[in-house]
C-alpha cells in the first residue's frame, strides 16, 4: 500500500524520468530577448504559429533588461548554457562578437524558399554580412528623422528645409516668431541624442565611404579621424546652437522631456526615431510629418543614404541546433510575423512586404518603412559602431561642445587621441 | 567564582577542544559565505588586475603592473578620486556636522514635534539612493523643474547650462543630494549618542560654568565621541562607495566631470569593456577601504 | 564664608507642587542635612538652591547676595552629584579643575587649587587618570575634589553615598565630617539615610511633601520629634507605634489604654492641639531600645530574632492585640503596627514561636495625638 502522503512524489518523480523521452525527439531553442513592454505577448503568438507548423521544434522564450542585457549575453556566450538565438544591435556589438569566434556563421541556413535570405533584400542581409559570411539575421530597424508639427508649420508659412542651412534658418524664423519657442530641442543627459546628430552629420559631411576606415580605425596613425570634415560636423552642431535651435542646459534634460515638449506643442520640431511615432501617438499628437537630416552644403554624403540602425538576431556557434534557430528566426522575418511587429509594436520590419496592405498602420509609418526600405546605405549610429572608448570620446565631446568647454577641434584631438590608443591596443 | 571554578575544575581540556569545535560549526556558514562572496572575489580582482583582458575574451594577456602604470595616466582616474574626495571630505562636513546641528537642537532645543521632526528629516535615507536620484533630477530639471523656479523667484540666475550639466556645479549638487538623504540618518545616529549623556554631566558642566555651546565644546562633543568617529566612517566609507546616486543623476557627466570611482570602474568595465583596468582601479578603491578600516580600528582602540 | 537664607521658596511641576513656601536659614559654617522619604522635595529644593532649577516664588540669598535667578556657576556653590558626574573624557586633573578653566583662571592658579584639593582627598596619585579607572569611591572622592577646587561659599551634596556600598559609605561619612572641619564650610546635604543625618549633620532638616517637618539639631530631632513622622523617620530600626485610647483626661495628665500595655496615666508636655477627651484614639511610640527593664511588661509571641552579635533585634506579635480590644481596624488604620522590634543588649536566643517578655518604662513612652503630633516626649537620661 502507498502513503497517501508519498503518492504525489512518487508521481512527480515518474514523471521527471518520463520528459526527456519526449523532448528526445523534440528540439528546444532557446531564444533570448529584451523585456520590452508588450513584446512578450506577440513573440507568445508567434511562437505558437510557428509550433503548430514545426512540431519538431519547441521555442522557450527569455527576456532579459536592456541595460544589463550586453553583459548577460557575453557572459553566457562564455558559459556552457547558451542560448541559441539571442537579440543584438548590428554594429560594434555583433562585429565583436563575430571576431571572438563565439557567433555561428549561418550563410548555409535560410536559402530555401521561405528562408530569410530569400525574403530580405539585400541591404539588409549585408547589415549582418561580414567577409562575406552571414552571421546573424536582421529582424527590424530603427531611423531617425526630425518630425515637425505640420498645423505650426502651416500656420507661419514654414518650410521643410532642404538644406542644412535651411534647417538654422528655420530655427531663426521660429526664434523670430516667438524667442520663447524652443524649436528643436535637445535631451542629451544621456549624451546619444547629440551622439545621433553628429552621426549624420559626419555622413552629410564627410561620407560614410571616406570615414569608415576611421571609425572601424583601420586608417593610419596619421590619418586618423584628421579629416577635417570631423571637425565641421561639431561646427554644424555649434551653428545650430547659435540659431537658437536648442534650449539652454541640453546636457541636463532628458529626452524624455524634449518628445513631451514636441507631443504637447511646446517646440514644433525635434529629432527623434522612428520609434517617437508611437509615443507621439500614444500622447494623443498626430499633427506631424518627418524628414530626413538634410544634406549639408558641400558636404561629400551620398545620396539615399540615412540613419538606419537594424536590430536581428545571431546565432551562438556553440548552439547544438542552428538550423532550427534559424527555421525560427527565418519564421520572425516573413510577410505575417513582420506585419505583425509593425501594427502591434510599431517596429519597422526587415521584410515590408505586407505593410502596404495594412490598415492599421499610419500614414507617417508608412511612409517611414517606406523610407528605411529606400535607403541605399544605412549608417549606423557611431555609439554603436566605435569602439568603446572611442565611442566614449565621441559621448563625451558631444557634452563639452554642447557645454562650451571644448572647442570643435579640440573635441576631435580627444577623439582621435583615443582612437589612437585603441588602435594601438588592438 | 563559582562559575569559574567549576568550568575550570568540571569541563577540562577535551571539553576545551569540543567548544572549539562548536565554535568553528557555528562559524562555518558565515566563513564560507564571506569567503565565496568576499575572499574569492577579492582574490579573482586582485589577480584580474595583472592582466589585460575584456569580457569576451577567454584569456587575458599578463600585462605586471601595466594597468597600474595607466591608472597614474589616466586624467579621469584621477578626476574620479578627487570628486570622491569632495564628497567624502563634503559628506564629513554637512552630513555629521548638519546632522549634529540637527541632533543637538532636537535633544535639548525642541520639545514639541520632535518625533514628527525627526521623521521628516530621517525620510530619505530610507528611499533607495535610484529613487531619490530620479526624483531630484526632475526637481532639478533645467527646463520644468522647481527648483530653477524656486532660484529665479528668488532674484537669482541658476546655472545656464543646467545644475546637472554644468560641470563646476554638478558635483556639487550631488553632494548636496546625498547630504539631503543621509543627514537625517546621521543625525538619529548622533540622536542615539546624545541622549545617552548623563543630564548630571550638564548640571555639573553648568556649576562649573560651561552651557550653551561652551556646554557643547566641553561636553557634548567629547562624550558623543565615540559616535562622531562611526558617524564620520560610515560617511567616508560611504563617499567612496558612492556609485547609484551619480549613475542616476549624470552618469558622470557632463563629460566625465563628476565620475567617481564606483561609476568609472563601472564605465571601463562594462562599457568600454577594459576590465583589466577596471579591476587595477577596484584594487586602488579596495586599498583605500583598507586603510580606512585599519584607521578606524586605531582610532576606535584609543578612544 | 557665607550662609544661605531661602525665603518662602516654592517650585511646580504642572499642578504638583514640588516645594510649599519654604523658609530656610543656614548659618555660615554650617553643616545642614535635609532628609525626608523620596519625593518630600530635599534634592529638588538643592537643586533650586544650586540653580539647576527654576524658582517658582521666593528668593534664595547666599551671603548677602540675590541669586534666586543667577546662573549654577554665578552662585557661588559647588555641588556634589549622587552619581558623582564626573566628565568621562576629562582626566581626574582636568575634572577638578575644570570650574576654574571656565572661569578663565590662569594654569597656575588652577594647578594649585586641583593639587591643594587633591592633598585635602589624598587622590594626588589619581590626577592624571580618567575615572573609568578608579573605584566608586575614588570617584565621588574626585567629585568632592572637583567641589572643593572651586572654593565655593556653599557646598552642596546630593546623596553622595547612595551608590556606594555600606563599608565605604561608613569611611566616607567620617571622612566628610573631617572636611567639614577641616574646611570649616558651609555644606547642606540632601539623603534618605538618616544614619547619615544623625552622625554628620549639625542641624537636620525633615521634609515631607514640599514642606519642613522639623529642624533642629540630630538629638534634639531624635528626643523630641514634633510628630510621628519625625520620630518614625530618625532611628533604625523604627520608633514601635502602638495603638492606644484615652480613657480618662485631667489636667496635664491622662490615662491611655493600649491592648499590649494596659492602662497607663502620663503626664502631657504639649497641651496645645486636639483635646484628649476619653475616648479619643491616640497612638503610643517606644523606642526598639527602651525595653531594658521597668514597670511596665509586654509580652509577645516571637516572629524572628535578628541576632547582631553586639545586641538582638526580636520581632513579634504582641499579645492581646486585635483580640482584648477587639478593635483590629482601629488599631491598623492609625499608623500602629501589630509587629514590635525590641532591641535586646545582649545576646539571646529566644526561639520562634515562643512568648517573650520583655519590660519597658512608662518614662520611655512617647503619646501621639490623632493628627501625630507629639504630645508628650520620652524622658531622657
Amino acid at each position: 500500500m502507498m502513503n497517501n502522503a508519498l503518492r504525489p512524489a512518487v508521481l512527480a518523480a515518474l514523471l521527471a524520468f518520463a520528459h526527456p523521452a519526449v523532448a528526445d525527439d523534440q528540439v528546444q531553442i532557446k531564444f533570448w530577448t529584451l523585456n520590452d513592454a508588450g513584446m512578450a505577448e506577440v513573440y507568445a503568438e508567434a511562437i505558437k504559429a510557428f509550433e503548430t507548423t514545426n512540431p519538431g521544434i519547441h521555442i522557450v522564450h527569455e527576456e532579459f533588461p536592456a541595460d544589463s542585457y550586453k553583459t548577460a549575453i557575453q557572459v553566457a556566450l562564455n558559459g556552457s548554457e547558451p542560448p541559441d538565438a539571442f537579440f543584438n544591435w548590428v554594429g560594434e556589438d555583433s562585429a565583436r562578437l563575430v571576431r571572438s569566434g563565439l557567433v555561428a556563421d549561418i550563410t548555409a541556413y535560410g536559402t530555401e524558399e521561405t528562408g530569410f535570405q530569400s525574403v530580405l533584400s539585400p541591404a539588409w542581409i549585408d547589415s549582418l554580412t561580414y567577409n562575406g559570411r552571414i552571421y546573424g539575421v536582421p529582424t527590424e530597424a530603427v531611423s531617425k528623422y526630425f518630425y515637425y508639427n505640420r498645423s505650426f508649420f502651416a500656420e507661419h508659412g514654414l518650410e521643410v528645409p532642404a538644406t542644412f542651412g535651411e534647417l538654422t534658418q528655420l530655427c531663426r524664423d521660429i526664434r523670430a516668431i516667438d524667442p520663447t519657442i524652443v524649436p528643436l530641442p535637445l535631451g542629451n543627459s544621456e549624451r546619444w541624442k547629440l551622439n545621433h546628430y553628429i552621426t549624420m552629420l559626419n555622413e552629410r559631411i564627410v561620407g560614410a565611404e571616406a570615414a569608415a576606415d576611421d571609425y572601424s580605425l583601420k586608417a593610419s596613425e596619421d590619418q586618423l579621424f584628421t579629416d577635417p570634415g570631423f571637425v565641421e560636423a561639431w561646427r554644424k552642431v555649434l551653428e545650430l546652437q547659435k540659431a537658437g535651435c536648442f534650449q539652454d542646459a541640453p546636457n541636463a534634460t532628458a529626452p524624455e522631456l524634449t518628445r513631451a515638449m514636441f507631443s504637447s506643442g511646446a517646440s514644433p520640431m525635434i529629432y527623434c526615431g522612428s520609434w517617437c511615432a508611437a509615443i507621439f501617438d500614444a500622447d494623443g499628437f498626430t499633427d506631424y510629418a518627418m524628414f530626413q537630416m538634410p544634406p549639408v552644403e558641400g558636404g561629400k554624403g551620398a545620396a539615399g543614404t540615412n540613419f538606419v540602425l537594424v536590430q536581428g538576431f545571431q546565432v551562438p556557434v556553440a548552439s547544438k541546433h542552428p538550423e532550427e534557430a534559424v527555421r525560427w528566426l527565418s519564421f520572425l522575418v516573413s510577410p505575417e510575423i513582420s506585419r505583425l511587429m509593425a501594427e502591434r509594436m510599431g517596429r519597422i520590419p526587415a521584410n515590408p512586404a505586407q505593410l502596404g496592405q495594412s490598415t492599421a498602420l499610419t500614414e507617417q509609418f508608412k511612409w517611414m518603412a517606406q523610407d528605411v526600405s529606400a535607403v541605399t546605405a544605412q549608417i549606423n549610429v557611431l555609439d554603436v559602431l566605435l569602439e568603446n572608448s572611442v565611442s566614449e570620446a565621441y559621448l563625451n565631446a558631444g557634452v563639452e561642445v554642447l557645454n562650451g568647454t571644448m572647442t570643435p577641434e579640440a573635441a576631435m584631438e580627444s577623439i582621435r587621441a583615443a582612437a589612437l590608443k585603441a588602435k594601438e591596443r588592438m | 567564582m563559582m562559575y569559574e571554578t567549576s568550568r575550570n575544575g568540571v569541563a577540562g581540556r577535551p571539553g576545551h577542544a569540543r567548544e572549539h569545535l562548536t565554535y568553528l560549526l557555528m562559524l562555518a556558514p558565515a566563513l564560507l559565505l564571506l569567503g565565496v562572496f568576499v575572499f574569492v572575489p577579492v582574490v579573482l580582482v586582485i589577480a584580474g588586475s595583472f592582466y589585460e583582458f575584456s569580457l569576451t575574451s577567454e584569456d587575458g594577456r599578463f600585462v605586471g603592473l601595466g594597468n597600474y602604470l595607466r591608472i597614474a595616466g589616466d586624467e579621469i582616474f584621477w578626476i574620479a578620486l578627487r570628486n570622491n574626495i569632495i564628497i567624502v571630505v563634503g559628506s564629513v562636513v554637512l552630513q555629521v556636522g548638519m546632522g549634529t546641528v540637527l541632533a543637538a537642537i532636537l535633544d535639548r532645543g525642541i520639545g514639541v514635534g520632535r518625533t514628527l521632526l525627526r521623521t521628516i528629516i530621517f525620510a530619505p535615507m530610507v528611499i533607495s539612493s535610484v529613487a531619490v536620484g530620479l526624483v531630484w533630477t526632475i526637481i532639478l530639471d533645467p527646463n520644468v523643474g522647481p527648483m530653477n523656479a524656486a532660484v529665479t523667484g528668488l532674484g537669482l540666475t541658476p546655472p545656464r547650462l543646467g545644475w546637472l550639466g554644468d560641470p563646476t556645479v554638478s558635483i556639487w549638487v550631488i553632494l548636496g543630494i546625498a547630504t539631503w538623504q543621509y543627514t537625517g540618518f546621521l543625525m538619529v545616529l548622533i540622536l542615539a549618542g546624545l541622549q545617552s549623556v548623563p543630564k548630571e554631566l550638564y548640571q555639573a558642566a553648568a556649576l562649573d560654568g560651561a552651557t550653551g555651546l561652551r556646554a557643547f565644546w566641553h561636553i557634548t562633543l567629547p562624550s558623543i565621541r565615540n559616535v562622531l568617529v562611526v558617524a564620520v566612517l560610515i560617511t567616508t566609507v560611504g563617499g567612496f562607495k558612492i556609485f547609484d546616486l551619480v549613475f542616476v543623476t549624470t552618469g558622470g557627466g557632463p563629460a566625465n566631470a563628476t565620475q567617481v570611482l564606483g561609476t568609472y570602474i563601472y564605465l571601463q568595465a562594462f562599457n568600454i569593456g577594459d576590465l583589466g583596468h577596471a579591476h587595477a582601479m577596484s584594487v586602488v578603491l579596495l586599498m583605500i577601504a583598507v586603510v580606512l578600516g585599519w584607521l578606524q580600528l586605531r582610532v576606535s582602540r584609543t578612544a | 564664608m557665607s550662609g544661605l537664607d531661602i525665603t518662602d521658596l516654592s517650585k511646580h511641576y504642572g499642578s504638583f507642587h514640588a516645594v510649599k513656601s519654604i523658609s530656610l536659614g543656614v548659618l555660615p559654617g554650617e553643616f545642614v542635612v535635609m532628609v525626608g522619604p523620596s519625593g518630600c522635595g530635599k534634592s529638588t529644593l538643592l537643586r533650586m538652591i544650586a540653580g539647576l532649577e527654576t524658582v517658582d516664588g521666593g528668593m534664595i540669598r547666599v551671603g548677602d547676595m540675590d541669586v534666586t535667578h543667577a546662573e549654577p556657576s554665578k552662585r557661588g556653590v559647588a555641588m556634589v552629584f549622587q552619581n558623582y558626574a564626573l566628565y568621562p573624557h576629562m582626566t581626574v586633573d582636568g575634572n577638578m579643575g575644570f570650574g576654574l578653566r571656565m572661569a578663565g583662571a590662569s594654569r597656575e592658579v588652577i594647578a594649585a587649587a586641583v593639587s591643594r584639593a587633591a592633598g585635602i582627598l589624598r587622590i594626588a596619585d589619581h590626577l592624571p587618570k580618567l575615572p573609568k579607572g578608579l573605584s566608586g569611591g575614588q570617584k565621588q572622592r574626585v567629585a568632592i575634589g572637583r567641589a572643593i577646587t572651586r572654593a565655593p561659599k556653599i557646598f552642596l551634596f546630593d546623596e553622595p553615598l547612595s551608590n556606594l556600598d555600606a563599608e565605604l559609605r561608613t569611611r566616607m561619612r567620617v571622612e566628610l565630617g573631617r572636611l567639614h572641619q577641616d574646611l570649616g564650610a558651609t555644606m547642606i546635604y540632601v539623603t534618605h539615610d538618616q544614619v547619615e543625618a544623625m552622625t554628620m549633620a549639625d542641624r537636620i532638616v525633615v521634609l515631607r511633601d514640599g514642606e519642613i517637618e522639623q529642624m533642629g539639631p540630630p538629638l534634639d530631632l531624635y528626643n523630641r520629634p514634633a510628630n510621628r513622622f519625625v520620630a518614625g523617620f530618625l532611628g533604625a530600626p523604627r520608633m514601635n507605634i502602638v495603638a492606644a485610647r484615652i480613657v480618662a483626661a485631667e489636667d496635664r495628665v491622662v490615662t491611655v489604654e493600649a491592648a499590649c500595655l494596659g492602662r497607663i496615666p502620663l503626664e502631657l508636655d504639649v497641651t496645645e492641639g486636639r483635646a484628649l477627651l476619653p475616648g479619643e484614639p491616640v497612638t503610643l511610640g517606644l523606642r526598639p531600645e527602651a525595653f531594658r527593664g521597668g514597670d511596665l511588661p509586654l509580652r509577645l509571641i516571637v516572629q524572628l530574632v535578628e541576632s547582631l552579635g553586639r545586641e538582638t533585634l526580636v520581632h513579634g506579635h504582641p499579645i492581646g492585640v486585635g483580640t482584648a480590644l477587639g478593635d483590629p481596624e482601629g488599631n491598623g488604620g492609625d499608623g500602629a503596627e501589630d509587629a514590635l522590634v525590641i532591641q535586646l543588649p545582649d545576646q539571646q536566643r529566644p526561639r520562634m514561636g515562643d512568648a517573650f517578655e520583655a519590660r519597658t518604662d512608662r518614662r520611655a513612652l512617647y503619646l501621639f495625638d490623632a493628627d501625630g503630633r507629639t504630645r508628650r516626649f520620652a524622658r531622657v537620661g
